[in-house]
């Protein structure tokens, strides 16, 4: 389809989040706290079409499958620079998500969108890794507490 | 019945979502003698620490923290059985779980623990009666 999402990356300005360098299924892994906020840019193909009107993209949980997350971002409320879109979005859980992504078309009701085939994290020839050609994925690890504090007795001895 | 003192630990929250409840993790300090002691939740890397779950505590509290106000979930030692014959000083830690994962261990070293009460005085007498 036209303006189907033609390269996927999570962007180094994402906070929080390092490069562990492990590889597993041959995907690169992203590992950071849960509570984190990443930001995932896609490149987009608008050459010989209109542009999207919207982008799906689905958080896939590898450890709950079905609680894998959806998300929509409006086009002209995401942020883009050029053909590449970049939205920000809280980490759904802990556990592993790869992150898919498609172009949306929104044709009058009741027609379901149209929509380009999905660009997968997973799927080394559209996933990039630092400008490379790689899959990836994310680890949201649980995050400890954020301390342990002894407290002063109050207000004294029980029975 | 004997007193016992009350020793309260606050845990900061994890600022995971989908936090369901904390584990407690103990040992005996090893104080200025050797090493810190490492709580150990990952069986893989050895014998795990003495620990308890507390679930989710719902006492809150709020503390100072290096210099900022934290709300804290507060944990009366006291009321842990596990903890009832600790005497002397313990690391403690603890650990957040979703159902799924545990988190790494936070922890607090060296807390003075002391909930055993001293001996009951001997007998108690009259010495004189007017």
């Amino acid at each position: 389809m036209r303006g189907a999402v033609l390269f996927l990356s999570l962007c180094a300005a994402t906070a929080g989040f390092a490069a562990a360098g492990m590889k597993w299924f041959e995907a690169y892994t992203f590992a950071g706290g849960s509570s984190n906020e990443i930001m995932l840019a896609w490149e987009v193909n608008e050459t010989d079409g209109p542009p999207a009107d919207f982008y799906e993209v689905v958080a896939a949980w590898f450890e709950r499958p079905s609680l894998s997350r959806r998300y929509a971002f409006q086009a002209d409320e995401v942020a883009r620079n050029g053909n590449t879109v970049t939205a920000f979005m809280k980490m759904p859980g802990t556990g592993h998500f790869s992150f898919q992504v498609r172009s949306c078309l929104r044709p009058p009701a009741p027609d379901p969108p149209a929509c380009s085939a999905w660009a997968n994290s997973l799927d080394p020839t559209v996933s990039r890794v630092a400008g490379v050609l790689r899959a990836w994925w994310v680890y949201g690890y649980l995050e400890p507490p954020g301390g342990v504090i002894p407290i002063p007795a109050s207000p004294g001895p029980t029975h | 019945m004997a007193k016992r003192a009350q020793r309260l630990l606050g845990i900061v929250p994890s600022d995971s979502p989908g936090v369901i409840g904390y584990t407690l993790y103990w040992d005996k300090s090893k104080g200025d003698s050797g090493s810190d002691t490492v709580l150990n939740n990952d069986e893989s890397q050895g014998a795990v620490s003495p620990h308890v779950d507390l679930g989710l505590p719902t006492t809150t509290r709020d503390v100072e923290v290096d210099g900022t106000t934290k709300t804290v979930l507060v944990v009366d030692l006291g009321t842990i059985p596990e903890l009832a014959t600790l005497e002397g000083e313990y690391d403690f830690g603890s650990a957040a779980y979703d159902g799924v994962n545990e988190s790494h261990i936070t922890e607090a070293e060296d807390i003075d623990i002391d909930f055993t009460p001293p001996n009951a005085p001997g007998k108690v007498f009259i010495l004189s009666t007017p």
